[in-house]
């Protein structure tokens, strides 16, 4: 049931778990190495005991970005966090594979037309601004 | 480098890793709790918060924050930072996002250092999303809405050992 999610997860050479605390708050972890049981859907994580991770909903992220911040990708598996022992493990329980950069496009544009349905005058970008900006970028020393 | 207006101390190397790394996972709560987390750049201000931004075609980060504030801030991916000792900065803290979509960038000039400096010098292939081409298919790239975090707490890692405890670097108010 999990395989994609444990297979996709193989091209990542690390994740981070993140989970809430006991004041509700997110945090996350790094994990190298980590391994999505096919089968289960399950994987062990290590989280210090110092950052108070309770169990509960929980999810994975694996991501990925060269030198220059480009070749993005990135997937996110859902679940819950589990105590088992003096463990935790990392149950998923939802898996949606990355969409494709058209559906992403797609999606953007539904959204944005969902957010600006109501505003009036549509907000028009200023782009010379931003091509000021580029041009600033470029002499950004040691970024 | 925000450590000249900070209420409370950060040793070098973590500020470091806030500085220079290229992004942080940034994580919000799901209506069932479930943290979602996204890689994202973000920018350490002068005042010790942290400003970040979404597009307004990627707005869901934004609902999340409206709905329950409490995000989380993980600055432990390297690549491309130039730190040859890398380790890890937690941050849990509290985030505003307010339902103004900013689309000049220089109205806010904190947004301007952010893409200037944090996102465009660091990622010059981005330069296409202001092409012709880019604004045909994501015209509200550049329309953003700003996430403020104000930390409540920050661990810190000096190395990459991750499953030991964390330094615990202790943060007064800000902003």
């Amino acid at each position: 049931m999990w395989a994609r999610a444990a297979r996709d997860l193989a091209a990542y050479r690390e994740a981070v778990v993140n989970a809430v605390d006991g004041e509700d708050y997110p945090l996350s972890v790094r994990q190298t190495a980590p391994v999505l049981d096919p089968a289960t859907g399950t994987m062990p994580v290590a989280i210090p005991g110092a950052l108070g991770a309770v169990a509960g909903p929980a999810s994975v992220l694996a991501h990925f970005h060269d030198a220059k911040l480009w070749k993005l990708r990135a997937m996110l598996i859902k679940g819950r966090l589990e105590r088992r022992g003096d463990h935790w493990i990392f149950v998923a329980t939802e898996y949606i594979p990355p969409p494709g950069p058209f559906a992403v496009i797609a999606r953007a544009r539904k959204a944005t037309a969902k957010y600006l349905a109501t505003r009036r005058p549509r907000p028009e970008v200023a782009f010379d601004v931003i091509q000021r900006i580029w041009i600033d970028a470029a002499n950004v020393e040691d970024p | 480098m925000p450590t000249t207006a900070l209420k409370f101390a950060i040793p070098a190397d973590a500020e470091r890793i806030i500085c220079r790394y290229r992004t942080c996972e940034f994580s919000t709560l799901a209506k069932n709790g479930t943290p979602i987390t996204r890689p994202m750049g973000a920018r350490w201000l002068a005042d010790g918060r942290f400003l970040l931004t979404t597009s307004i075609g990627m707005p869901q980060k934004a609902f999340h924050i409206r709905r329950d504030p409490k995000v989380s801030l993980l600055f432990s991916e390297p690549m491309g930072s130039g730190i040859a000792r890398p380790g890890a900065v937690l941050v849990r803290g509290n985030a505003v996002c307010d339902d103004r979509i900013v689309s000049d960038s220089s109205s806010v000039p904190e947004l301007e250092d952010y893409l200037r400096e944090n996102i465009f010098a660091r990622q010059p292939a981005g330069r296409m999303m202001s092409s012709l081409v880019g604004r045909l298919l994501a015209p509200s790239y550049y329309m953003r809405l700003l996430i403020y975090v104000t930390p409540v707490r920050m661990d810190y890692w000096p190395d990459r050992n991750f499953a030991a405890a964390p330094e615990k670097i202790e943060v007064d108010r800000v902003g």
